[in-house]
């Protein structure tokens, strides 16, 4: 079969385009990539065929910027661009210009992104295809000033229920958002959510949302092609978030026997069918302790968690993102998509848990990834990089694929334990004290467990063994010679220059 | 060889020795059961009580980075200690230094605030999170060297915290 495309442009950075540039060089795709100022040196630049300089570090000045990428897709000669994920990855407004440009965007049509990024939008459309949905209750726009129909929030969070949230209809990032617990009012709650979402978003308009206690975060993926068909590839858990962020994801998702796994699973697939989809998706849940389960939102794009997916089915989620952008049918059979195993993802940041999970920045002095059967690693870093402030703290994921649960984190843990990171604090040993304990290892997870068992001083997981640290330091001083002569060898005398020596740039001028 | 490290404990001091191949390692005077040593490239490997160790050391400054069993622990050789002092000095001098690079969002003081331990000086912005600056300790704010806005390198002066004036009576 010829490749689907000649060049693909990846506007992306770190280990996703790292992850990109990948399957499109198996397919015999060539590969422009794109990098700022920060990043000429990176391994996303080194990785890829070509590299075209965007600007300045920030990225509003460099992977945002949509007319320079597009410029930059044309002036290669790409004839595709995939998006990774954050950054345009779910920005219509990118994906139509791609397409005005006479580029393929690799990913959904402009208006379903465009509609699944709007929160009341999407319930509408969701609630119409028969999907459930957080029960819920939309309020009317607030009158001047922010007022409410006192009596009609009233009304409509009673009938709710207790606890719930009020919610910003244009809101994100906890922003315009309230918990009102039974007894409380939920007017003033909802008038402080008004002013608060008309700060924030320009915005007032608020819906009421019951709150489910304890809920698990169960997405599934799904994946549509330009011909009819909607498929399911099983589903995620993604529980263990820290500030909403997930740190530990995993499939099968241990709650889910086979009958619910089928009607989420259906629902998924109907929820694709209602939006209109093509490529690949995420349909997120919330289940509930009961088997209940509620539609959360829709995520247009790759996630950063696919490798779970991919492990225990054994297929290439980009290589059929870029074959269904380019209008072939899905390369898989139904009996292609039946799972095997157990997978498990963890991601490292660069941040230290012992003092506040604050980012923690500079040259990574040593960097060695583990490796073994059933180990993966998608890293955007390598020996020597510079972690700067600019961009996401997260460096790399880690995943394992093993024949069950018990075994996965077996290996998951010895993986981390095997993986070598000096320079910069991570949250290595905070991702081990999630999987060492009892309650993961029960598959009791739910989105407060960090909170629930993992705040404060636990968080800093076990310290290292001082006496052997010191043995190993004395030994490497004593082996290397006097540590005065040591010092005068190692010491940076200035601020080391960024190596983009080795290799030329070929990008616009 | 003898040298002195400071650890997140304190200060511990390892001698070693070598004769013949064969190692002597000792931990504050106590003689440690250390065999089988091999030292390449930074990976040291050895037998601690009988038990077979790797370690990844790393070298910056008077910092020594090891990782050993997946955990991190950053030692100083306290006799290249140079820069050691001169940062004690910044611990109790009067400059507030940023301990990472970043942004300044926000300044909750002005100069002339009396300020207490623990109290919130500075919002910075890195890597998209914001992090707070707080007093390590009461006093003045004797100066403010930033605004909202200005771009810090590590280590660049925020402020400047000077003992309130107030004469502490009695002692």
């Amino acid at each position: 079969m010829s490749a689907p495309f000649g060049k693909i442009l990846v506007a992306n950075r770190g280990e996703i385009a790292c992850r990109v540039i990948r399957t499109c060089r198996e397919m015999g795709i060539a590969t422009v990539a794109v990098a700022s100022e920060a990043d000429l040196a990176a391994p996303h630049a080194r990785l890829a065929d070509r590299t075209v300089h965007l600007g300045p570090p920030p990225p509003e000045a460099s992977y945002l910027r949509q007319d320079l990428i597009v410029a930059a897709a044309l002036a290669t000669g790409a004839e595709a661009v995939h998006p990774g994920y954050g950054f345009l990855a779910e920005n219509a407004a990118f994906a139509r210009a791609c397409a005005e440009a006479g580029l393929v965007f690799i990913g959904p049509p402009p208006d379903v992104i465009a509609s699944m990024g709007e929160k009341t939008a999407a319930r509408r459309l969701m609630e119409a295809a028969g999907v459930p949905v957080v029960p819920g209750a939309t309020l009317p726009p607030p009158g001047p000033g922010g007022s409410l129909d006192a009596a009609a929030v009233r009304a409509a969070a009673d009938a709710v229920g207790y606890p719930l949230l009020v919610k910003a209809a244009f809101g994100g990032g906890g922003k315009g958002m309230r918990l009102v617990e039974a007894g409380q009012d939920p007017v003033a709650a909802a008038e402080a959510a008004v002013r608060e979402a008309t700060g924030a978003f320009g915005d007032g308009t608020v819906y009421l949302e019951r709150c489910l206690l304890r809920p698990r975060h169960v997405e599934f993926q799904i994946f549509a092609d330009r011909h009819g068909r909607v498929v399911h590839l099983g589903e995620r858990e993604c529980s263990i978030q820290r500030r909403h962020q997930k740190i530990v994801e995993e499939t099968p998702c241990p709650a889910l026997d086979d009958g619910l796994r089928r009607r989420m699973g259906e629902a998924a697939v109907a929820a694709a069918r209602a939006a209109g989809y093509v490529g690949a998706g995420t349909v997120e849940f919330l289940l509930a302790p009961g088997g209940e389960f509620y539609f959360l939102e829709m995520n247009t794009r790759l996630q950063v968690e696919h490798p779970v997916t991919e492990w225990v089915t054994g297929l290439d989620l980009v290589r059929a993102q870029i074959l269904v952008a380019a209008g072939e049918p899905l390369p898989w059979s139904d009996a292609d998509l039946v799972p095997r195993g157990h997978a498990l993802e963890c991601r490292l940041y660069a941040e230290d848990p012992a003092h506040g999970f604050l980012p923690s920045l500079g040259r990574l002095l040593r960097y060695r990834e583990p490796s073994g059967p059933g180990v993966r690693v998608d890293a955007g870093v390598a020996e020597g990089d510079e972690i700067t402030r600019h961009y996401d703290p997260m460096i790399a994921k880690l995943s394992v694929h093993a024949e069950d649960r018990a075994a996965a984190i077996a290996r998951l843990r010895a993986a981390l334990r095997d993986y070598v990171v000096l320079g910069i604090a991570t949250n290595a040993a905070y991702l081990d004290a999630v999987l060492a304990h009892p309650a993961f290892a029960a598959g009791e997870t739910h989105t407060g467990f960090l909170q629930q068992h993992l705040s404060g001083e636990a968080a800093a997981g076990d310290a290292a063994d001082e006496t052997a640290a010191l043995v190993a330091a004395a030994l490497n001083e004593a082996v290397r010679g006097t540590a005065a002569d040591a010092a005068r060898r190692d010491a940076p005398a200035a601020p080391a220059a960024p190596a983009i020596g080795r290799f030329r740039l070929k990008g616009l001028d | 060889m003898h040298l002195e490290f400071r650890t997140p404990q304190g200060r511990r001091e390892v001698t070693v020795r070598e004769s013949g191949g064969v190692w002597r390692v000792s931990l504050d005077g106590r003689e440690l059961d250390v065999a089988a040593v091999s030292v390449r490239d930074g990976i040291v490997g050895f037998a601690l009580d009988g038990v077979q160790r790797r370690a990844h050391v790393a070298v910056r400054g008077a910092e020594r980075h090891v990782a050993v069993d997946g955990r991190v622990l950053v030692l100083r050789l306290a006799d290249e200690d140079r820069d050691d002092q001169a940062e004690e000095a910044a611990d109790t001098g009067p400059h507030l230094r940023a301990q990472l690079p970043g942004k300044v969002v926000k300044l909750l003081v002005a100069a002339g605030d009396v300020v207490t331990a623990g109290q919130p000086l500075v919002i910075l912005e890195a890597m998209k999170m914001e992090t707070e600056v707080a007093a390590p300790r009461g006093g003045r704010v004797a100066r403010v060297h930033v605004e909202a806005g200005r771009i810090l390198a590590m280590g660049d002066p925020l402020l400047d915290l000077e003992p309130d004036q107030e004469p502490v009576e009695g002692e």
